[in-house]
Protein backbone atom coordinates (compact mmCIF):
# COMPACT_ATOMS: atom_id res chain seq x y z
CA UNK A 1 0.00 0.00 0.00
CA UNK A 2 3.01 2.86 0.57
CA UNK A 3 3.60 2.10 -2.83
CA UNK A 4 0.36 3.12 -4.13
CA UNK A 5 -0.12 6.00 -1.44
CA UNK A 6 3.15 7.61 -2.81
CA UNK A 7 2.56 6.80 -6.52
CA UNK A 8 6.59 5.56 -6.12
CA UNK A 9 7.65 3.88 -9.09
CA UNK A 10 9.19 0.19 -8.74
CA UNK A 11 12.44 -0.10 -11.57
CA UNK A 12 12.84 -4.19 -11.23
CA UNK A 13 17.08 -4.43 -12.22
CA UNK A 14 18.47 -7.58 -13.16
CA UNK A 15 22.04 -8.23 -13.68
CA UNK A 16 23.92 -5.19 -15.76
CA UNK A 17 24.89 -4.18 -18.72
CA UNK A 18 27.06 -1.68 -21.25
CA UNK A 19 25.30 1.80 -21.79
CA UNK A 20 26.65 4.62 -23.50
CA UNK A 21 29.75 5.77 -21.83
CA UNK A 22 30.88 2.35 -21.37
CA UNK A 23 30.35 -1.34 -19.24
CA UNK A 24 28.85 -1.13 -15.77
CA UNK A 25 31.00 -4.29 -15.13
CA UNK A 26 34.23 -1.69 -15.80
CA UNK A 27 32.58 1.16 -13.65
CA UNK A 28 32.52 -1.42 -10.23
CA UNK A 29 35.95 -2.61 -11.14
CA UNK A 30 37.00 1.12 -11.64
CA UNK A 31 35.31 1.75 -8.18
CA UNK A 32 36.87 -1.03 -6.29
CA UNK A 33 40.31 -0.80 -8.15
CA UNK A 34 40.20 2.79 -6.65
CA UNK A 35 38.91 2.22 -3.18
CA UNK A 36 40.68 -1.00 -1.64
CA UNK A 37 38.76 -0.18 1.17
CA UNK A 38 35.62 -1.45 -0.40
CA UNK A 39 37.09 -4.97 -0.81
CA UNK A 40 38.33 -5.09 2.55
CA UNK A 41 35.06 -4.47 4.24
CA UNK A 42 33.15 -6.82 1.80
CA UNK A 43 35.28 -9.35 1.76
CA UNK A 44 35.22 -11.12 5.01
CA UNK A 45 36.69 -14.31 4.96
CA UNK A 46 39.38 -15.61 3.17
CA UNK A 47 40.42 -19.75 2.86
CA UNK A 48 42.10 -22.08 0.86
CA UNK A 49 40.95 -23.78 -1.47
CA UNK A 50 41.54 -27.19 1.03
CA UNK A 51 39.48 -25.50 3.51
CA UNK A 52 36.52 -24.84 1.25
CA UNK A 53 34.04 -27.06 2.69
CA UNK A 54 34.56 -25.09 6.06
CA UNK A 55 34.53 -21.67 3.43
CA UNK A 56 30.82 -22.55 2.79
CA UNK A 57 29.74 -23.36 6.59
CA UNK A 58 31.49 -19.68 7.51
CA UNK A 59 29.57 -17.96 4.51
CA UNK A 60 25.92 -20.30 5.23
CA UNK A 61 26.08 -17.99 9.12
CA UNK A 62 25.57 -14.69 7.99
CA UNK A 63 24.70 -13.92 12.13
CA UNK A 64 28.59 -14.90 12.31
CA UNK A 65 29.64 -11.88 10.50
CA UNK A 66 30.41 -13.15 6.66
CA UNK A 67 29.51 -10.78 3.94
CA UNK A 68 31.63 -11.84 1.15
CA UNK A 69 33.79 -15.02 1.41
CA UNK A 70 36.88 -16.42 -0.78
CA UNK A 71 38.58 -19.52 -1.59
CA UNK A 72 41.70 -19.03 -3.15
CA UNK A 73 43.02 -22.25 -4.70
CA UNK A 74 46.63 -22.63 -3.19
CA UNK B 1 24.56 -16.19 -3.22
CA UNK B 2 26.89 -15.81 -0.52
CA UNK B 3 30.21 -17.49 -1.72
CA UNK B 4 32.32 -16.25 -4.40
CA UNK B 5 35.38 -17.82 -5.31
CA UNK B 6 38.49 -16.89 -7.47
CA UNK B 7 40.52 -18.86 -9.66
CA UNK B 8 44.19 -17.57 -11.03
CA UNK B 9 46.02 -19.71 -13.48
CA UNK B 10 45.34 -22.64 -15.27
CA UNK B 11 42.60 -24.67 -14.18
CA UNK B 12 42.96 -27.83 -12.93
CA UNK B 13 41.31 -27.73 -9.39
CA UNK B 14 37.83 -29.62 -8.72
CA UNK B 15 36.34 -28.19 -5.54
CA UNK B 16 34.60 -30.47 -3.17
CA UNK B 17 32.04 -29.31 -1.04
CA UNK B 18 29.37 -30.39 1.57
CA UNK B 19 26.65 -29.46 -0.89
CA UNK B 20 27.91 -30.22 -4.29
CA UNK B 21 26.01 -29.09 -7.25
CA UNK B 22 24.35 -32.11 -8.82
CA UNK B 23 25.33 -32.28 -12.44
CA UNK B 24 28.20 -30.17 -11.83
CA UNK B 25 31.18 -32.37 -13.23
CA UNK B 26 33.78 -29.40 -11.28
CA UNK B 27 33.21 -26.33 -9.33
CA UNK B 28 35.70 -23.54 -10.35
CA UNK B 29 35.33 -20.01 -10.07
CA UNK B 30 32.37 -17.87 -9.38
CA UNK B 31 32.71 -14.61 -11.23
CA UNK B 32 36.14 -14.30 -12.29
CA UNK B 33 38.32 -16.56 -13.82
CA UNK B 34 41.33 -16.43 -14.89
CA UNK B 35 42.38 -19.73 -17.05
CA UNK B 36 45.05 -19.11 -18.43
CA UNK B 37 47.57 -15.76 -18.86
CA UNK B 38 46.56 -14.71 -21.96
CA UNK B 39 42.79 -14.95 -21.26
CA UNK B 40 40.54 -13.57 -18.72
CA UNK B 41 37.20 -14.81 -18.67
CA UNK B 42 34.70 -13.43 -16.77
CA UNK B 43 31.49 -14.25 -15.82
CA UNK B 44 29.22 -11.21 -16.38
CA UNK B 45 26.07 -11.61 -18.09
CA UNK B 46 23.51 -11.99 -14.88
CA UNK B 47 20.43 -13.72 -16.94
CA UNK B 48 20.26 -17.32 -18.81
CA UNK B 49 19.58 -15.16 -21.98
CA UNK B 50 22.09 -12.11 -21.93
CA UNK B 51 25.12 -12.04 -23.81
CA UNK B 52 28.30 -10.71 -21.91
CA UNK B 53 27.78 -7.20 -21.73
CA UNK B 54 26.35 -6.37 -24.69
CA UNK B 55 22.64 -6.18 -23.82
CA UNK B 56 20.70 -2.82 -22.94
CA UNK B 57 18.66 -2.76 -19.69
CA UNK B 58 15.66 -4.71 -19.94
CA UNK B 59 16.43 -6.70 -22.94
CA UNK B 60 18.05 -10.26 -22.04
CA UNK B 61 17.75 -11.90 -25.49
CA UNK B 62 21.04 -12.72 -27.61
CA UNK B 63 23.01 -15.95 -28.31
CA UNK B 64 25.70 -17.24 -26.55
CA UNK B 65 28.99 -16.86 -27.49
CA UNK B 66 32.72 -18.18 -26.77
CA UNK B 67 34.68 -21.57 -26.87
CA UNK B 68 33.91 -21.94 -23.39
CA UNK B 69 30.64 -21.98 -21.05
CA UNK B 70 30.14 -21.66 -17.53
CA UNK B 71 26.82 -22.47 -15.39
CA UNK B 72 26.25 -20.85 -12.64
CA UNK B 73 23.71 -23.44 -10.02
CA UNK B 74 22.12 -22.30 -7.30
CA UNK B 75 23.10 -24.55 -4.67
CA UNK B 76 21.54 -24.26 -1.21
CA UNK B 77 22.63 -20.89 0.10
CA UNK B 78 25.87 -20.85 -2.36
CA UNK B 79 26.64 -20.66 -5.90
CA UNK B 80 29.11 -22.82 -8.02
CA UNK B 81 30.28 -22.54 -11.54
CA UNK B 82 30.11 -25.68 -13.94
CA UNK B 83 32.38 -25.09 -16.96
CA UNK B 84 31.69 -26.92 -20.26
CA UNK B 85 34.53 -26.76 -22.67
CA UNK B 86 32.26 -28.50 -25.02
CA UNK B 87 29.33 -26.98 -25.67
CA UNK B 88 27.55 -29.72 -27.26
CA UNK B 89 28.01 -31.47 -23.85
CA UNK B 90 25.44 -28.49 -22.94
CA UNK B 91 21.69 -29.81 -21.91
CA UNK B 92 19.41 -28.04 -22.64
CA UNK B 93 17.67 -25.30 -20.60
CA UNK B 94 14.56 -28.00 -19.72
CA UNK B 95 17.03 -30.73 -19.09
CA UNK B 96 19.49 -27.91 -16.74
CA UNK B 97 15.80 -27.00 -15.18
CA UNK B 98 15.30 -30.36 -14.20
CA UNK B 99 18.79 -31.64 -13.14
CA UNK B 100 19.67 -28.56 -11.68
CA UNK B 101 16.66 -26.86 -9.98
CA UNK B 102 16.94 -22.48 -10.99
CA UNK B 103 20.47 -23.56 -13.08
CA UNK B 104 21.36 -20.44 -14.67
CA UNK B 105 23.42 -20.73 -18.16
CA UNK B 106 25.56 -17.76 -19.02
CA UNK B 107 28.08 -17.26 -21.87
CA UNK B 108 31.86 -16.04 -21.07
CA UNK B 109 33.29 -12.82 -23.32
CA UNK B 110 37.18 -12.83 -22.80
CA UNK B 111 37.37 -8.96 -21.18
CA UNK B 112 40.61 -7.22 -19.96
CA UNK B 113 42.68 -8.07 -16.88
CA UNK B 114 41.37 -6.13 -13.92
CA UNK B 115 42.08 -2.60 -13.68
CA UNK B 116 45.31 -1.64 -11.90
CA UNK B 117 45.00 -1.52 -8.24
CA UNK B 118 42.54 -4.55 -8.27
CA UNK B 119 43.92 -7.94 -7.65
CA UNK B 120 42.13 -11.08 -9.08
CA UNK B 121 41.91 -12.65 -5.77
CA UNK B 122 39.73 -9.67 -5.25
CA UNK B 123 38.26 -8.98 -8.52
CA UNK B 124 35.13 -11.90 -7.49
CA UNK B 125 33.38 -8.61 -5.96
CA UNK B 126 33.21 -7.18 -9.60
CA UNK B 127 30.05 -8.57 -10.28
CA UNK B 128 28.26 -8.20 -7.45
CA UNK B 129 28.95 -4.54 -7.54
CA UNK B 130 28.23 -4.28 -11.16
CA UNK B 131 24.76 -5.63 -9.98
CA UNK B 132 24.24 -2.44 -7.39
CA UNK B 133 25.78 -0.10 -9.57
CA UNK B 134 23.44 -1.35 -12.61
CA UNK B 135 20.31 -0.46 -10.03
CA UNK B 136 21.78 2.51 -8.80
CA UNK B 137 21.88 3.79 -12.43
CA UNK B 138 18.83 2.89 -13.33
CA UNK B 139 17.08 4.36 -10.68
CA UNK B 140 19.04 7.93 -11.44
CA UNK B 141 21.39 8.24 -8.38
CA UNK B 142 23.82 10.94 -9.06
CA UNK B 143 24.55 14.47 -7.27
CA UNK B 144 21.83 15.99 -5.65
CA UNK B 145 20.36 12.50 -4.85
CA UNK B 146 19.70 10.72 -1.53
CA UNK B 147 19.63 7.02 -1.00
CA UNK B 148 18.02 4.44 1.01
CA UNK B 149 19.63 0.92 0.81
CA UNK B 150 17.45 -1.42 2.33
CA UNK B 151 19.51 -4.67 3.38
CA UNK B 152 22.91 -4.84 4.31
CA UNK B 153 24.37 -7.95 2.60
CA UNK B 154 27.01 -7.90 -0.30
CA UNK B 155 24.58 -5.86 -2.89
CA UNK B 156 23.52 -3.62 0.33
CA UNK B 157 26.66 -2.70 1.20
CA UNK B 158 27.94 -2.42 -2.62
CA UNK B 159 25.32 -0.49 -3.01
CA UNK B 160 26.22 1.97 -0.40
CA UNK B 161 29.88 2.36 -1.76
CA UNK B 162 28.07 2.79 -5.51
CA UNK B 163 26.12 5.69 -4.08
CA UNK B 164 28.57 7.40 -2.59
CA UNK B 165 30.67 7.29 -5.86
CA UNK B 166 27.70 8.24 -8.25
CA UNK B 167 28.04 11.27 -6.24
CA UNK B 168 24.78 10.82 -3.66
CA UNK B 169 23.70 13.65 -1.92
CA UNK B 170 23.55 11.43 1.51
CA UNK B 171 23.37 7.28 1.91
CA UNK B 172 20.94 5.67 4.67
CA UNK B 173 21.38 1.86 5.11
CA UNK B 174 19.19 -0.54 6.82
CA UNK B 175 21.09 -3.46 8.22
CA UNK B 176 20.31 -6.56 9.98
CA UNK B 177 23.44 -7.00 11.94
CA UNK B 178 25.67 -4.85 14.12
CA UNK B 179 29.01 -6.08 11.74
CA UNK B 180 26.82 -4.76 8.64
CA UNK B 181 25.96 -1.57 10.37
CA UNK B 182 29.58 -1.04 11.11
CA UNK B 183 30.69 -2.14 7.31
CA UNK B 184 28.11 0.12 5.83
CA UNK B 185 29.26 3.43 7.92
CA UNK B 186 32.93 2.53 7.13
CA UNK B 187 31.89 2.31 3.54
CA UNK B 188 29.47 5.43 3.35
CA UNK B 189 31.84 7.60 5.37
CA UNK B 190 30.63 10.96 5.57
CA UNK B 191 27.62 10.33 3.63
CA UNK B 192 25.70 8.76 6.08
CA UNK B 193 23.57 11.27 8.38
CA UNK B 194 20.74 8.63 9.74
CA UNK B 195 23.72 6.01 11.31
CA UNK B 196 22.40 3.08 9.18
CA UNK B 197 18.41 3.70 10.16
CA UNK B 198 15.37 4.57 8.90
CA UNK B 199 13.39 5.33 11.19
CA UNK B 200 14.24 8.94 11.61
CA UNK B 201 13.56 9.14 7.34
CA UNK B 202 9.89 8.03 8.50
CA UNK B 203 8.78 10.64 10.44
CA UNK B 204 6.86 13.53 8.24
CA UNK B 205 8.38 16.09 9.82
CA UNK B 206 11.88 15.32 8.16
CA UNK B 207 10.55 15.39 4.68
CA UNK B 208 14.09 16.66 4.03
CA UNK B 209 15.12 13.35 4.94
CA UNK B 210 13.10 11.21 2.67
CA UNK B 211 15.82 9.62 0.30
CA UNK B 212 14.79 10.63 -3.66
CA UNK B 213 16.13 6.77 -4.57
CA UNK B 214 15.60 3.60 -2.69
CA UNK B 215 17.47 0.62 -3.24
CA UNK B 216 16.66 -2.77 -1.62
CA UNK B 217 18.27 -5.53 -1.66
CA UNK B 218 16.97 -7.71 0.46
CA UNK B 219 15.22 -10.64 -0.95
CA UNK B 220 11.93 -11.03 1.23
CA UNK B 221 8.63 -8.78 0.58
CA UNK B 222 9.26 -6.83 3.59
CA UNK B 223 12.43 -4.87 1.79
CA UNK B 224 10.32 -3.38 -0.86
CA UNK B 225 8.11 -2.52 1.45
CA UNK B 226 9.98 -0.98 3.59
CA UNK B 227 12.30 0.72 0.82
CA UNK B 228 8.53 2.66 0.05
CA UNK B 229 8.04 3.67 3.45
CA UNK B 230 11.05 5.40 3.81
CA UNK B 231 11.18 6.75 0.16
CA UNK B 232 9.91 10.19 -0.76
CA UNK B 233 6.48 10.73 -1.91
CA UNK B 234 5.44 10.39 -5.92
CA UNK B 235 8.36 9.78 -7.68
CA UNK B 236 10.34 7.15 -5.86
CA UNK B 237 12.38 5.38 -7.80
CA UNK B 238 12.84 2.22 -5.73
CA UNK B 239 15.17 -0.27 -7.66
CA UNK B 240 15.26 -3.91 -6.71
CA UNK B 241 18.53 -5.48 -8.14
CA UNK B 242 18.31 -9.10 -8.86
CA UNK B 243 15.52 -11.25 -9.45
CA UNK B 244 14.47 -14.11 -8.62
CA UNK B 245 11.46 -16.39 -6.95
CA UNK B 246 11.70 -14.89 -3.89
CA UNK B 247 12.60 -11.45 -4.49
CA UNK B 248 9.92 -8.58 -3.52
CA UNK B 249 8.38 -7.76 -6.73
CA UNK B 250 7.98 -11.01 -8.14
CA UNK B 251 5.64 -11.59 -4.29
CA UNK B 252 4.54 -8.55 -5.20
CA UNK B 253 3.31 -9.75 -8.33
CA UNK B 254 2.27 -12.86 -7.25
CA UNK B 255 -1.63 -13.76 -7.54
Amino acid sequence: MPLFHKEARVIPSLGYCAHDSGREMEDAAAMLADDPDIVRTVITHRFPIEDATEAFRVASERAGGAVRVVIEPS
Amino acid sequence: MKAVRSVEGEWRSSISTSRPCRGAARHAGHEYLRLRPELHPVREPGHPWSRAGRRAPGRHGGRRRGHLRLYGVSAMSAWCVQLVPDPRAACTRHQRRRRHGRAVPCAVGPVGPPPDGLDVRDASIVEPAAVSWHALRLAGTGPGTRVAVVGAGALGLLAVAGARRLGAEAVALEARHQYQKEAGERLGRGSMPTACSMSSLRRPERKRAWPSVASSSLRAGRSLSSASISARPAGLDAAVPQGGPGDPVARLLRP
